[in-house]
């Protein structure tokens, strides 16, 4: 283990019954790299985020994450130690205003806030002057950018995105895709699963393709999809002949 | 607030009926049964149907201490060591019962709370019932159904009121400023969105302990005063229907405010009191004013009052 590395999975498995979501998965991430994962539907990529943030347990495997195994770990323990998250369904508290919302990961932190750096912040996702209305009252994409500003704003050294162009027009992921790149220059170490692939091939340099619950690829996105496995898994044996 | 208060003592040092002290007396100490009760549902999300089972330990412990510890009554519960009376004092009375309500809280919490769904409001529930039965059965050294009366109940009427008043505003006071915190932002959290809030590092089960910690040592603290100004507690100070009252108070004032919890507490103690024709009665007028103000102000009069304001 290099002390580059951020995230270290090896042989993660999770069987819900007779399904195995995650199979064996494997990979290692390292300090400033932005992945991403691609899949069909059900492939197990919602679930490999619930294990590395304590919402799921694993049956069998380990989770590195800054050199300390966590698979075992609280949801709450795992986001103080340093990975923030966001969910695939837009989660919202909805009795707080914007402001409340993003400065809460600084507040159970014990740490200063900084409402200059806030405001900032919600103002490069299209959130300024929106400080203090109640969360309830925002769109769907202000909610959205909201939850990235939340994620983003106690500085994770891991950062997981589930599906942050989802449910977003054509504008709306342009905006996402400026706040996810800022976040790439900035050296965030970062996971990214998403089903839009001009999008995400746009951000990442590295892209991961679960199928079944295991890894089928991991390297170079337009090499990666080139591969034969892969187009398989994404349109099916007879397609391709087609 | 403060000048709400002096405004209420100015107000009331005009009466001289003992009838509208007690009335008055019940509306304050329903204010911080309800209080109690928003921090934990309205606040923290956690329902609970028996917050009234730490009013009747915060009662209990008064009358038993006093019965036990005082050395005044000879008492049925065979009572009297003087060795220890510094226990009966009033004020360490009140501190046991507190001491001991947020410690069963915080055992029935970790049964109970940790869990999402309807535990909590089951076992408290269940508790107040079960806790009425066993100072039945245990009557040999609770008083069972007779009670334990206390010999330095409060003189009077005015005098309850005043202390209840003073109680009422501190509890009220102490509960605005704890949600007004950074604890008020995770309880809120919490009953907003549980699994948003662990992926933002809330512990869920420290801060739902906490509410309920909270909400019990208030209503204790009311049970105490309670009895200390009635001079006798029996096990009807665990009835459900207080619990329900202060719900009903809480959702009437305006739930997840606190302050709307004194607006309820006083709008159905008044109300009641001026429609009072049977038990009966009251209590479908209870189901109408509810519904009503469900129907027509989900925030409560509170809410209410605040539109109304915005409107001049």
């Amino acid at each position: 283990m290099s002390t580059n590395d951020v995230l270290t999975i090896s042989g993660l498995t999770k069987r819900f019954g007779g399904v195995t979501a995650v199979n064996d998965l494997s990979f290692v991430l390292t300090k400033g790299e932005m992945v991403g994962i691609v899949g069909p539907n059900g492939a197990g990529k919602t679930t490999i985020f619930n294990l590395i943030t304590g919402f799921l347990r694993k049956d069998s495997g380990s989770i590195f994450f800054d050199g300390k195994e966590i698979s075992n770990e609280s949801p709450y323990k795992i986001s103080l130690s340093g990975i923030s998250r966001t969910f695939q369904q837009v989660r919202s508290f909805q009795g707080l205003t914007v402001l409340e919302t993003a400065s809460l990961p600084i507040v159970i932190r014990h740490k200063p806030v900084d409402r200059a750096r806030l405001l900032e912040l919600l103002g490069s996702v299209g959130l300024s002057g929106k400080e203090n209305v109640m969360t309830s009252a925002l769109t769907y994409v202000e909610a959205k950018s909201l939850e990235i500003v939340k994620s983003i704003v106690i500085d994770p050294k891991l950062l997981l995105l589930d599906e942050p162009f989802g449910g977003l027009n054509v504008h709306e992921i342009e905006i996402m895709t400026s706040v996810i790149r800022r976040q790439r220059d900035e050296g965030r170490t970062c996971i990214i699963i998403e089903h839009r692939l001009a999008e995400l091939f746009a951000l990442v340099r590295r892209l991961i393709v679960v199928d079944f619950g295991q890894k089928i690829a991991d390297g170079d996105p337009q090499e990666v999809v080139k591969r034969e496995n892969v187009i398989e898994a994404y349109i099916g044996k007879e397609a391709k002949k087609e | 607030m403060l000048l709400v208060i002096v405004a209420m003592i100015f107000v009331v040092s005009f009466f001289s009926d003992d009838y509208i002290f007690t009335v008055l007396f019940f509306a304050n100490l329903f204010a911080i049964g309800a209080a109690s009760w928003d921090i934990l549902a309205g606040y923290a999300g956690q329902l609970s149907f028996g917050n009234v089972v730490f009013y009747g330990i915060g009662g209990y412990s008064i009358g038993l201490l006093s019965a036990y510890f005082s050395g005044k009554q000879s008492s049925l519960l065979g009572g009297g060591s003087s060795a220890y009376s510094f226990l009966a004092n009033p004020i360490i009375s009140i501190c046991v019962g507190i001491g001991i309500s947020m410690g069963l809280a915080v055992l029935i919490g970790f049964a109970a709370i940790r869990l999402r769904g309807p535990y909590l409001a089951i076992v408290t529930f269940m508790l107040g019932i079960i806790l009425q039965e066993l100072i039945v059965i245990y009557g040999k050294y609770t008083g069972g159904e007779f009670g334990v009366s206390i010999p330095d109940a409060f003189a009077n009427a005015r005098f309850s009121f005043y202390v209840s008043l003073i109680a009422m505003a501190v509890s009220v006071l102490a509960l605005i400023l704890i949600t007004g915190s950074r604890y008020g932002l995770y309880f809120k959290a919490i009953k907003d969105d549980e699994v948003q809030a662990q992926a933002t590092g809330i512990n869920p089960t420290k801060y739902k302990l906490m509410a309920f910690a909270v909400s019990a040592a208030f209503t204790s603290l009311a049970g105490s005063i309670y009895v200390l100004s009635y001079g006798i507690v029996n096990y009807d100070v665990f009835s459900y229907t207080t619990s329900l009252q202060w719900i009903e108070m809480s959702v009437i004032g305006g739930p997840g405010t606190i302050v709307g919890s004194v607006i309820g507490s006083y709008f159905i103690q008044i109300l009641v009191e001026l429609l009072r024709i049977s038990q009966t009665y009251s209590l479908i007028i209870f189901a109408v004013v509810f519904i009503i103000v469900i129907r027509f102000f989900p925030q409560g009069l509170l809410g209410f009052i605040k539109r109304v304001l915005r409107w001049k």
